[in-house]
This record gives structure tokens, C-alpha cells and sequence, in this order.
């Protein structure tokens, strides 16, 4: 199902979802954050891609919410699934051989960010 | 923010863009992420910067959200953005050649965008030409019309006199308005010259007007010569000099170049002309044949309460600021007259006054145009539709082989965008039949008829409207080649759910549209009846009347007025056709009488001005010629001689109010703040005065010999009534042969029947009702069109499954009951929405309703039977088709 390329947005949901289970605007934030302000990503778009993923089975809803009871209902958190672990790592290998060329013919100094399509 | 902003709100709206799977499984969550985003944003002081983010978001969202990505083509296999704009002319010529290759298809497409792009084109003309074009004088914006009216009723007019105009000028002049200039109404008649040898010429609609007429309202370069200004104005004296319009000059003088500066003979007088004007400006309004000087005399009575005042504000002062003068002045007025106690003089802008009457009838009549666009719409995307589910195999193959969307939107667009420009064209063919049809049947009431024009702008209209109802249909067959499960369509499976719903929604909303607009023709088809069968008080078979405005110069003596009217009447009942005549000051129906409101005094009170009552001065037998009934009492004869009792005849809707219904006959009542007292000698019937729609008004009508006037309708009542319209023409025609008899200079002014009144009087119902009508019937066709269609292709996608089913014992009723079902369950949502639609759109017919509510429950239930009937027998055509279906056929077909 994984192989094909992983669109930037996408490729920054999985990314953002690799330490612990977030719900919608934790992922916005922390995708904002893990790109120092570049990636800003609205509800519209944001539900598109976590409906894609969830339907290509690399994420998938959590029952209930990891804090309890306590938290609103209406939050519901999303997990990589094993497939999205594995995509998302050979994605990273993808991006990690890609910035390795580029090192090597001396074309990027710092980490670059928009190797994705 | 606070829960539930405003953008929160349009955010909620938004969701119904998305599927509807993807808005039950995400919704509520999103807009949770939404608020907490914003209030970040807030607190960030960035604002602006997510809405617009959130706006772009809601124009991606929906797409995103229909977007299956497993068929995205790598980086490298994506077109750019220049690939994709060459391939356009390849689209619009792949695009032509299917539709020649589907000529039937191509032809019902063309027709019904054609219906709907026509419709609106003339519409769009009427609108544009009567209230949007720019009227050709100089800065139009700051004209002004002066009213003076009733402070508490608005509508309540009257005109200005000759005294007030000095007060206007003096008080008005500097203090925020640069001139006034005031004209009136009048016919004249042209001898000599222009008309044949010996004969006497009616010229209609002539302004008299003031020496700063031209100048005030900015009119542009006369035609041929100058204007009138000052210098051609003697007071006391009409007619000095005279202006022409071009349509005058041709008929009556043949473009006679050296007319200019030449005299004329009008009324007798000998007129220098100065100017020819251009067809069709509007001062004051389109349609004047000739302009005249007057100086008008304070002391001539048969100018009081009948001067239009314009005034043209300065280039900086406001309405609003024009007002406030207008209140110090209207104090001013009342002041040197009591019988304005009262009144208010307010300014409307010009061409408000002038358009004014007409923008709602033309405004509801955009709305219909609208609904039949909307209509043709989804008309023609449902026919789109059809055709995208024939070609999803086609589809889905190209795309699994790696086909752009963009590549595949851009080849549906091309083919909408391509009927709707072949539907404009042809579009503006009916538009321009409708267009005809308009300017006739609008002309007696719509202004400035003239400017209704298929011009540039008016095609800059049709072509953008064919562009964007293109773009628009292209749009619904686009979304549902992405929303499409690829991966089962190529697998064959076919699935009868997606277009077909999409379809049925479609199919709805034409129904609704058609309802809507079946419900404004019948509530207005119902008012004309209404209209129609009103009991106007009087009675019309075989009345011809004519107006005689007696020439001041001859019959300028009250005493004259009599003999003059005396004779005249005499003479017309001595002809053999006529049965009975009279005279009236003031003609029921007739848009140009004057409504002449006095206020009066019954007997131990004071005029107040809060009762007034239209004074009318009337010739024995005139209420006998026009069938308005005496109810009690007696009527007026030739004992109200000038000497005798003063007596009057009051009708009911007076004696209600100033008699609250008690018996008036006896007693006295007063006007002009009692200096004169009548006696009440007869009660007559009400009449519906200004029209069919009119209330009964307070009326006391006094004997003509007691109160001469110098301009009165003549009415005569032909004897043989067995020849209709004939004999009304005849008593018509016997009223003009008399004047000319007694007088050959004084010949009447213009002549016509009591029933072409009345039928005048419905030309604006009618108007609506036939164009509302004819775009209900093309709607209510192109709906059934949509019906029949759905099922069509519903049944030809069907047909494996309905022939299972026969093989399994379904009857072929079953079958039929089951295609019928699926129509009339589309129509019955659709008339359900149609009402509900119909019900919100009926406040702009609310204003031309007559005798019936807008919510009446007759007419809704009507159209929704027809509707329904309707889709019941249009669905049947298909659905008994599919009853004979042959399973041994269709089944060994796969």
C-alpha cells in the first residue's frame, strides 16, 4: 500500500505522531513547531490527510483518550500503526539518502526540510 | 474569542462542502481544532492571517477530502503548470468534436442553456437599460424632484403653484441647491404648417417649462439650434418659443432643416422654434414631443396645485443636508397658505422618481429570470452527469494510467464551458424575441423604454453569464469523477449509488425551482382576476370619453366655460348614437386627472386638514353616462344654476366619515375654511378612483355651472350598446366630431374609450403575470425534462438488476411502480422546497398582489399537484418501458 512517495504534509503528520498519540490541534501545533513556523496546517486539510492515512492504514484512532476519562470527548487521538511506522521510516531513509547526495556535492549546509514534493 | 464567532460560524457552513461520510466522521472535531486555532491566533495578534489561511483552507479542504491518493503520479510525472494551459485549445477542440459526434445530446444541452442565458439576457437588458444606464444628462446624481405632500402620507401628493415658486427659489437658491426649475403637462394642438391644410394637429405629452428648465437639469447638446433659457420666456404668456423632439420634427415636418428659427402655430399662437432634441433624453422623462415656454401667472387658477418643481443640489451638499432646507421652506409655504397646514415638501433623487415605480416589477422579474438560470443549471449538469457514469471505465482507465486530475477536470470544463457559449449564442436569439416582447408590453408603464438596447454591455452580460454557467456545471460532473471509488469501477463493479443520488438532487432542485416560479405566476395570475373582476363603481360598455381643455384666451371667462361646455353637451346628445353625456373634472382611471384632496368642515366644526375629500365639478348627466348609481336623494340638473342653492352629492365613503353613516341629505358642509358652504342634496355610489386596486375615497362632486373649470373630460354613453368596443369608439369619435361642429379652433385633445382605461389599468399585472407565466411553463418543461432523463439513465444503468428481478417473478408493474416511485419521490422533495422557496421569494410580488396573500393556499397547492401530476406522468414514459424489459435479453447481454 506504501509505496508510493508520502506527500510533505502527510510525510509531517506521521512525523509529528512518531513519540505519542496527539489529537488534531496538538498535531497542527507540534507540526509547527518540528518545522520552526513554516508548516501551518488548517482543520480542512489536516482531516483529509489524517482520513487518507487512516484509510491507507498507516494511522489509526485510539479508542479512548490516553488521559483519562477526564479529557473532552470530542477529542479523539490518533497512533502510527505498524505500517506507518515502517512508512515513515523508509520515507526518512528516502529524505536521509536524498540530503546525503546533496552533502556530498557540497550543495547543503544546514538540514533542509523541503526535500518532500 | 468567545465560542461561536462569526468565522466559526462560516467554518460550520463550509463543512457541507466536504462528503457527507467525511463531515459525520470529522466535523464536530474539526471545528473544535478550528476554535482552538483561532483563539490562538487571537492571542498572537494574527488574526487576519488565519482567516485568510482558513479561507484558503475551505476551498482545499473539500478537494483534499475527495482526493484518492494511491493514483497521485510521482514529482516527476506531474505536469507543470504551462503543460496544463497548453492543452486547453486541445480540450475545447476534443470537446467540440464529441458534441458533434452526440448531436441529440448537443441540441437538448444548447436548448436548455439557451432558455436559460436568453431569459436573462433580456431581463438583464430591461434591468440595465431602465434603472443602471447612465441617464445622458450632467451629473444626474444631483437632481432632485421636489415633493409636496401630506407630512404623514408620502404618497399623498400634490403639485406646486405658480405663487409658491418665488418662496422655493428664494428659500433654496445658495443654501445648498444650485437652481430650481419647475414645468407641467399639457397637450397643444398644431395648426397650419407641419399639419395638412385646414387641419388642427393633437400634440400629447408637451412640457411647459420655465426659462431655466435646461440649464437645472443638465440636459446634453440639443440636436439641431439651442434650448429655451430665459430670454424666450414673457410672463403671464405661453408659447413664445418652442423646443422639438426629433420623432415631432420627422413626422410632422419631414426633418425640415430650416425649421429652426421658423415659427409654427400652436393653439393659435404663433411659436418660435429654437431647437430640435436628440430622441429619447429624458427631461423630464423619455417620450416629450415639444417643449414651450410659459411665465407662469400666480393669479391663473388653472395652474394651481399642477407645477413639478426640480431643483439640482450643489455640487457638495448631501439629501440629507437638502432636506433640512426644504423643512425651513415648506414652514414658509404653509404660512402663506392654510390650506397647506400640514404639508411637507421633500426631495427624491431624479432618476428615482424617474425609474423608481418600476424597479420592483423589474426586480422580481430578475428573480424569475435567476431561478430559470439555476434551473438550466442543474439541467444540464444532470445531463453531464449522465454522461461522465457512461464513461467511468474511460475515466477510471486514465486515470489508474497515471492521467492528471487536472488534465481530466480541464476536459469536462472544456465541454461545459463549450454548450454554455453555444447556448448563449443561441440564447440570444430568444432574447432578442423576448426583448421585442417587452419593450410593446412594457411600454405603457416601464420608463425609459427607449434604453432597453441588446447593446455591448448587455452581450458583455450573456457572455460572462455563459462563461461562468460553464465553469459552474462543469464543476458538479468534476467533483463526481474524483468522489468515485476508482479501484471498483475498474474492477467492474457497478455501483448504482453516487451520480445517480447527485442526480436525484439535481432533478430536485429543478422541480423546486419550477415550483417556486409556478407559485409567483400563479399568485400574480390570480391578482389579474382579481384585478379584473373588481366592480370599479362605473360602468365602461359603450363609454368614449375626451379631454377639452378650453383656450384661455377664448373661454378664459367662467361665463364663457359654461356656454362653451353648455353647447357642446347639447350638441352631443342631439346625435342619434349618443344616449347620454356629461363632463367630469376628474375621470376615474385616468392616469393623468389631477387628485384634488380638500380639506372641509361639516356642519358645527372646524377644517382641520385631517378629512379631505376629492373634489370633482360635474355637467348633469355624467353620472347617468358613466353608471354610477344615486343611492339616495336627487341627482344634479339644471336647477343648479350658477344663482341657485349651493348643493353637492357626496358619496358613501364620505357620508361614513364625515356623517358616520347617518342621512346627510339636508345638511351643509364647507371648504376653503368656510367660505363656501354646500348643501348635500344626494348620495352616490364609491368608486375605485386611481384604479382597480384603489380604496373607496371620501368624494363630493358639485355642480359644473357652479364651479366652471377649464379643463374637463367629456364622456358619452353611445345608444347601441349590441356593438361593443365599436360603440364605445363611435361615442368616442361623436365627442370630437361635436367640438370640431362648434368650434373648429377648440378641437378636443385626445379621445379613447372608458375599457381601454380599464385594460391600461392592468398592463403592469399583465406584464408580469405573462412573463412570470411563460418562465413557470419553460421551467416547469425543463424540470420534467430533468425527470425523464434521470430515470432514463438510471433505468439503462439498471437494467441487469430489473431484469433479475422480472427473472425472479417481479411483474412488470412492479417494475413501473418502482421507476415511478424514484421520479415522483424526487418531485415530491422538490415541490416540498419549491413551497418553502416560493414562500421567501413572494415578499418582492407582495407589492403587485391584489386581493389575494402571498401565502395563499390555494395556489401552493395547486402547483404542487401539477408538479407532482406532473412527474407522475413523465416518469411513467421511461418506467413502462422498463416493465417490458426481457430478462432472457437483458441478462444474457453481460
Amino acid at each position: 500500500m506504501t509505496s508510493r512517495t508520502l506527500k510533505s504534509r502527510e510525510f509531517h503528520v506521521l512525523v509529528a505522531l512518531a513519540d505519542e498519540p496527539l489529537h488534531g490541534y496538538q498535531m497542527a501545533q507540534r507540526m509547527e513547531e518540528d518545522s520552526e513556523g513554516r508548516m501551518r496546517i488548517m482543520p480542512g486539510n489536516l482531516y483529509a490527510i489524517l482520513q487518507r492515512l487512516t484509510d491507507e492504514g498507516l494511522i489509526q484512532p485510539l479508542a479512548r483518550s490516553p488521559r483519562g476519562p477526564s479529557d473532552d470527548s470530542r477529542r479523539r487521538y490518533f497512533e502510527l500503526t505498524p505500517a506507518g511506522r515502517r512508512a515513515l521510516a523508509s520515507e526518512g531513509l528516502r529524505l536521509e539518502r536524498l540530503s546525503a547526495r546533496l552533502r556530498s556535492r557540497r550543495l547543503l549546509d544546514l538540514d533542509g526540510e523541503e526535500a518532500a514534493p | 474569542m468567545s465560542r461561536g464567532s462569526w468565522a466559526e460560524f462560516l467554518f460550520r457552513m463550509s463543512l457541507w462542502l466536504y462528503p457527507i461520510a467525511f463531515r459525520r466522521a470529522h466535523g464536530e472535531e474539526m471545528t473544535k481544532v478550528f476554535r482552538d486555532m483561532e483563539q490562538r491566533a487571537v492571542a498572537r495578534g494574527q488574526h487576519n492571517r488565519f482567516l485568510l489561511a482558513a479561507l484558503r483552507d475551505a476551498l482545499v479542504g473539500p478537494v483534499e477530502a475527495r482526493r484518492q491518493p494511491i493514483y497521485e503520479p510521482p514529482a516527476h510525472l506531474q505536469p507543470t503548470r504551462e503543460a496544463l494551459m497548453t492543452t486547453i485549445p486541445h480540450d475545447l477542440k476534443l470537446a467540440c468534436r464529441r458534441l458533434v459526434r452526440n448531436p441529440l445530446f448537443t441540441l437538448i444541452a444548447v436548448f436548455t442553456m439557451a432558455v436559460g442565458i436568453g431569459a436573462n439576457t433580456a431581463i438583464f437588458s430591461a434591468v440595465y437599460g431602465v434603472l443602471f444606464r447612465p441617464l445622458p444628462l450632467d451629473e444626474p446624481d444631483r437632481l432632485a424632484a421636489l415633493s409636496l405632500h401630506r407630512a404623514e402620507v408620502p404618497s399623498d401628493v400634490m403639485g406646486f403653484f405658480p405663487a409658491h415658486l418665488e418662496i422655493l427659489r428664494e428659500g433654496l437658491e445658495g443654501r445648498g441647491f444650485e437652481g430650481v426649475t419647475s414645468f407641467l403637462w399639457e397637450s397643444v394642438t398644431l395648426e397650419g404648417v407641419g399639419a395638412g391644410e385646414g387641419d388642427a394637429v393633437e400634440i400629447g405629452t408637451v412640457a411647459m417649462v420655465d426659462g431655466s428648465f435646461f440649464q437645472v437639469l443638465g440636459a446634453p447638446e440639443p440636436l439641431r439650434g439651442r434650448w429655451l433659457d430665459e430670454r424666450d420666456v414673457v410672463p403671464g404668456h405661453r408659447g413664445q418659443a418652442a423646443v422639438l423632439s426629433e420623432s415631432l420634427w420627422s413626422t410632422q415636418f419631414g426633418r425640415d432643416e430650416s425649421l429652426v428659427g421658423s415659427t409654427v402655430v400652436f393653439d393659435g399662437h404663433t411659436t418660435t422654434i429654437v431647437g430640435i432634441a436628440p430622441e429619447g433624453v429624458p427631461l423630464p422623462r423619455p417620450g416629450v414631443s415639444l417643449w414651450m415656454t410659459q411665465g407662469w401667472d400666480p393669479l391663473d387658477r388653472s395652474l394651481w396645485g399642477r407645477l413639478a418643481v426640480f431643483g439640482r443640489l450643489m455640487p457638495e451638499t448631501t439629501f440629507a443636508q437638502a432636506q433640512g432646507t426644504l423643512a425651513t421652506v415648506a414652514d414658509e409655504l404653509t404660512k402663506t397658505n392654510r390650506r397647506l397646514t400640514g404639508y411637507a415638501v421633500s426631495a427624491t433623487g431624479f432618476e428615482d422618481g424617474l425609474v423608481g415605480s418600476a424597479r420592483p416589477a423589474l426586480m422580481a422579474l430578475a428573480g424569475g429570470v435567476a431561478l430559470i438560470l439555476l434551473l438550466a443549471c442543474a439541467n444540464l449538469a444532470s445531463l453531464l452527469l449522465a454522461r461522465v457514469s457512461r464513461q467511468r471505465q474511460d475515466v477510471a482507465t486514465r486515470r489508474a494510467l497515471g492521467a492528471h486530475w487536472r488534465h481530466l477536470t480541464s476536459q469536462q470544463m472544456a465541454e461545459s464551458v463549450v454548450l454554455a457559449l453555444l447556448g448563449g449564442g443561441a440564447g440570444l436569439g430568444l432574447a432578442l424575441a423576448l426583448h421585442r416582447a417587452l419593450t410593446s408590453l412594457g411600454a405603457s408603464f416601464l420608463p425609459r423604454t427607449g434604453d432597453i438596447r441588446l447593446d455591448l454591455p448587455v452581450l458583455a452580460f450573456a457572455l460572462a453569464a455563459s462563461v461562468a454557467t460553464g465553469l459552474v456545471v462543469g464543476l458538479i460532473p468534476t467533483l463526481h469523477i474524483f468522489a468515485h471509488d476508482l479501484a471498483s469501477t475498474l474492477r467492474g463493479v457497478r455501483s448504482v449509488g453516487g451520480g445517480h443520488r447527485t442526480r436525484g438532487v439535481l432533478v430536485a432542485t429543478q422541480v423546486a425551482l419550477a415550483v417556486a416560479l409556478a407559485v409567483g405566476a400563479g399568485l400574480m395570475a390570480r391578482t389579474l382576476l382579481e384585478l379584473a373582476a373588481v366592480e370599479p363603481g362605473f360602468r365602461t360598455e359603450g363609454v368614449g370619453a375626451a379631454r377639452v381643455y378650453v383656450d384661455d384666451e377664448r373661454y378664459g371667462e367662467d361665463a364663457q366655460q359654461r356656454l362653451y361646455f353648455g353647447a357642446l353637451l347639447d350638441q352631443l346628445r342631439s346625435r342619434p348614437g349618443v344616449a347620454q353625456a356629461g363632463a367630469t373634472s376628474g375621470l376615474p382611471f385616468d392616469p393623468i386627472t389631477i387628485d384634488y384632496d380638500l380639506p372641509y368642515a361639516t356642519r358645527g366644526q372646524e377644517e382641520d386638514g385631517a378629512r379631505q375629500a376629492q373634489f370633482r365639478t360635474i355637467t348633469p348627466g355624467y353620472l347617468e353616462a358613466m353608471g354610477i348609481p344615486l343611492l339616495r336623494g336627487r341627482a344634479l340638473d339644471s336647477r343648479d344654476r350658477e344663482t341657485g342653492e349651493r348643493v353637492a352629492l357626496v358619496n358613501e365613503a364620505m357620508v361614513r366619515i364625515a356623517w358616520e353613516g347617518e342621512d346627510p341629505i339636508g345638511d351643509t358642509f364647507s371648504i376653503y375654511g368656510g367660505n363656501r358652504t354646500m348643501r348635500v342634496v344626494g348620495v352616490v355610489g364609491d368608486l375605485a378612483f386611481r384604479g382597480p386596486a384603489d380604496v373607496a375615497r371620501p368624494e363630493f362632486y358639485v355642480p359644473y355651472d357652479q364651479h366652471p373649470f377649464s379643463a374637463m373630460t367629456v364622456v358619452a354613453k353611445a345608444a347601441h350598446l349590441e356593438d361593443g368596443s365599436a360603440a364605445a369608439a363611435g361615442a368616442a369619435r361623436a365627442i370630437s366630431e361635436s367640438a370640431l361642429g362648434l368650434d373648429p379652433r377648440q378641437p378636443v385633445h385626445s379621445s379613447f374609450t372608458l375599457a381601454s382605461l380599464q385594460s391600461q389599468a392592468l398592463d403592469q399585472p399583465r406584464f408580469l403575470t405573462l412573463l412570470l407565466a411563460a418562465f413557470a411553463a419553460v421551467s416547469l418543461l425543463l424540470a420534467a425534462a430533468g425527470i425523464y432523463g434521470m430515470l432514463a439513465g438510471w433505468i439503462a444503468d439498471s437494467r441487469r438488476d430489473l431484469g433479475l428481478r422480472l427473472a425472479l417473478g417481479a411483474k412488470g408493474r412492479d417494475i413501473v411502480s418502482l421507476v415511478v416511485r424514484r421520479g415522483v419521490v424526487a418531485a415530491f422533495v422538490g415541490a416540498v422546497v419549491g413551497l418553502v422557496l416560493a414562500r421567501l421569494g413572494a415578499a418582492y410580488l407582495v407589492p403587485f398582489l391584489f386581493g389575494i396573500e402571498a401565502g395563499d393556499p390555494t395556489v401552493h397547492v395547486v402547483v404542487a399537484l401539477i408538479a407532482v401530476a406532473l412527474s407522475v406522468g413523465v416518469s411513467l414514459l421511461p418506467a413502462v418501458r422498463a416493465g417490458r424489459i426481457e430478462p432472457s435479453r437483458v441478462l444474457s447481454m453481460d
